[in-house]
């Protein structure tokens, strides 16, 4: 009984991909875009990690579409969108300057974003040094 | 002096009163079973004697924005009047199946999930409505989340002002400096909306912030 459960959680494990968008391709899109391609990912049960950062205004869009998107199948995402500055605990002159340069050349998206259907990720959460994503 | 003439002085001294004060628009935003729909009771109750809604510990209990108007706020001899906003919690996942569990009938959750996802979008519609926001994160709670996240930088993307209420501080689990350390540009207040703890302090901030 502890073996047959033990082979069903490895085989849920397998099944387990990740889909990478990179920086070039998402950041020419426009924030309906952008939200369009999560939706549609997430819908068919694919966790996407995005190399860029969705600013607030494009996260709240976000929610508000996975919202209107909600039925008895899809219950949702779990995401977390984060840039550089979020996990740099040097607030140097040199870093501020460093971090000004980057962001006027990626527009101030460089950064990452995940998202997953909820019904497969039970949470993302951050704390300062790390992320953690737990699975269904 | 007629009935009338007393009534018609009643009146103007009534709107010169209202028009001397400020009235702000004060929205309280926060993920879901935060406190929100407890700490607008609670301020509500101190200066109207009455409650604005309905608080469960199952989530999404508040799934439309309730307000109440011209709430007269007086702190050290100043006076504000609000238009106190308690807004649905913000999620990114509803599922009706987390209502079964808390023993509701399956049509029962189906239709409280649909609620939800409605009064999220119209909680998101509302945030342009607002002149000060009390963005409510329970203390026992890592606020480090994607929704505490998308709150904090959807007011500071309008410039709305906002004072971080860490709310259940009468709890044992409650950690107060998790939260100030996490979002050290913010005024950070701890209370319990539930006993009123440190209410005064929330009243101060609203003061010095509007």
């Amino acid at each position: 009984m502890c073996m047959k459960k033990k082979r069903k959680k490895t085989k849920k494990m397998d099944k387990l991909t990740l889909h990478f968008i990179p920086f070039e391709r998402f950041i020419n899109l426009s924030s309906d875009d952008k939200t369009s391609t999560i939706l549609e990912y997430t819908k068919k049960g694919k966790i996407i990690i995005i190399e860029s950062y969705l600013d607030p205004k494009e996260q709240a869009t976000l929610i508000t579409n996975v919202m209107g998107n909600i039925d008895g199948k899809y219950s949702g995402v779990e995401m977390i969108s984060f840039t550089r500055k979020d996990f740099q605990k040097d607030n140097s002159f040199y870093v501020r300057l460093r971090n000004a340069a980057i962001d006027l050349l990626s527009g101030k998206k460089a950064g990452l974003t995940i998202v997953g259907p909820a019904n497969i990720v039970k949470k993302i959460e951050r704390n300062p040094e790390m992320i953690m994503l737990s699975i269904k | 002096m007629s009935k009338q003439s007393f009534f018609s002085r009643f009146i103007s001294a009534f709107k010169i009163f209202f028009k001397r004060k400020k009235k702000l628009a004060l929205g309280i935003y926060g993920p879901t079973n935060a406190g929100k729909t407890t700490l607008a009771n609670k301020i509500s109750m101190d200066w109207t004697g009455e409650e604005v809604g309905a608080v469960s510990r199952i989530p999404h209990e508040t799934r439309r924005v309730q307000n109440k108007e011209n709430v007269l706020v007086e702190w050290e001899g100043k006076k504000l009047v609000i238009n106190l906003i308690d807004t649905p919690g913000i999620a990114t996942r509803v599922d009706y199946e987390d209502f079964i569990k808390f023993k509701l009938k399956k049509k029962e959750s189906q239709e409280r999930a649909r609620e939800a996802t409605q009064g999220i979008i119209e909680a998101i519609k509302w945030l342009d409505n607002m002149e000060c926001v009390l963005a409510v994160m329970d203390a026992t709670k890592n606020p480090l989340t994607q929704v505490n996240l998308t709150i904090l930088g959807n007011l500071e993307a309008r410039g709305i002002p906002v004072i971080i209420v860490a709310n259940k501080i009468d709890l044992k689990k409650a950690n107060l400096k998790r939260i100030e350390s996490a979002f050290p540009q913010y005024t950070v207040v701890g209370i319990s909306a539930k006993d009123g703890k440190n209410i005064e302090g929330l009243y101060k901030a609203i003061f010095d912030t509007a």
